[in-house]
């Protein structure tokens, strides 16, 4: 007779292992052990996330014209403007706030992309390194 | 009852599509990060445009708010005004990338069909050994 799977802890009959004699009791321990660490991941990831969204970014000009904040959703938390860069040309207003905000808004995004990598399980960290070039 | 060998087909079928369906998701996420979003405050003092991936492309205040305006309301309205950009650019991309996989009830159901059929597989197997 042939023998079509030697599952660790199946039942013996005429020294043929069925398919359907599977241990299901250890099938279910081990999804149960994987069901876990994937649910500890997750909550290991949103915290990181939570975290993250809450960190505070700040970017300002060298002239004290502009300082913007940021948290790591991104959104802005605050746009603080000296009275003088009411005086500025538009364009050139347009130029200041464009390039801080841009800064902020990079600077709180890679922030809560490191969290949330860093929170990854290492498999899917190295897998995410490997397709990206991260 | 669900018939094994068409829900097995079904399954494939929707593994076999998945590389068209990222493709296809793929190439809209693109288009979505190169589209260019604009908020305007209530005011139309201050104007905010951002591409799709939230980079901020311009601010444009104008001269009455410039000259009649103070700080500090002018920074709350780009504050509010360059928020609302970076909500619509985010909202532009996740509609991009909707649907690329089936909704949970599809899987679930594929699921489901996948697990009857391996259980018909390996019935299958037990009667062959028993014979």
């Amino acid at each position: 007779m042939p023998t079509v799977m030697g599952a660790r802890g199946a039942r013996q009959s005429n020294n043929v292992t069925r398919m359907s004699d599977f241990d299901v009791n250890e099938l279910v321990a081990r999804l149960q052990l994987v069901t876990d660490e994937m649910a500890g991941a997750g909550d290991r990831v949103r915290a990181a996330v939570s975290a993250a969204h809450t960190t505070t970014f700040h970017v300002a000009d060298h002239d004290g014209l502009a300082e913007i904040t940021a948290d790591g959703r991104p959104r802005l938390t605050g746009v603080h403007l000296h009275r003088d860069a009411l005086h500025l040309h538009p364009d050139d207003l347009d130029h200041l706030l464009t390039t801080l905000l841009n800064e902020v808004l990079g600077e709180a995004r890679r922030a809560t992309g490191d969290a949330v990598f860093e929170a990854l399980p290492q498999q899917i960290r190295t897998e995410i390194t490997r397709v990206t070039d991260r | 009852m669900t018939n094994p060998d068409q829900s097995m087909d079904d399954l494939r079928r929707a593994i076999d599509d998945y590389p068209r369906r990222l493709a296809e998701t793929t190439a809209r996420a693109h288009a979505a990060a190169r589209a260019t979003v604009t908020a305007r405050d209530e005011s139309g003092q201050v104007t905010v445009t951002a591409s799709g991936q939230g980079d901020i492309l311009s601010v444009r205040v104008t001269g009455h708010a410039l000259h009649d305006g103070d700080p500090h309301t002018l920074a709350t309205r780009i504050t509010t005004t360059v928020n609302a950009a970076l909500s619509q650019a985010e909202a532009t991309l996740a509609e991009a990338t909707t649907g690329t996989l089936p909704d949970d009830t599809e899987t679930t159901a594929r699921l489901d069909a996948f697990e009857q059929r391996i259980d018909a597989a390996i019935n299958r197997l037990d009667r062959l050994l028993d014979d």
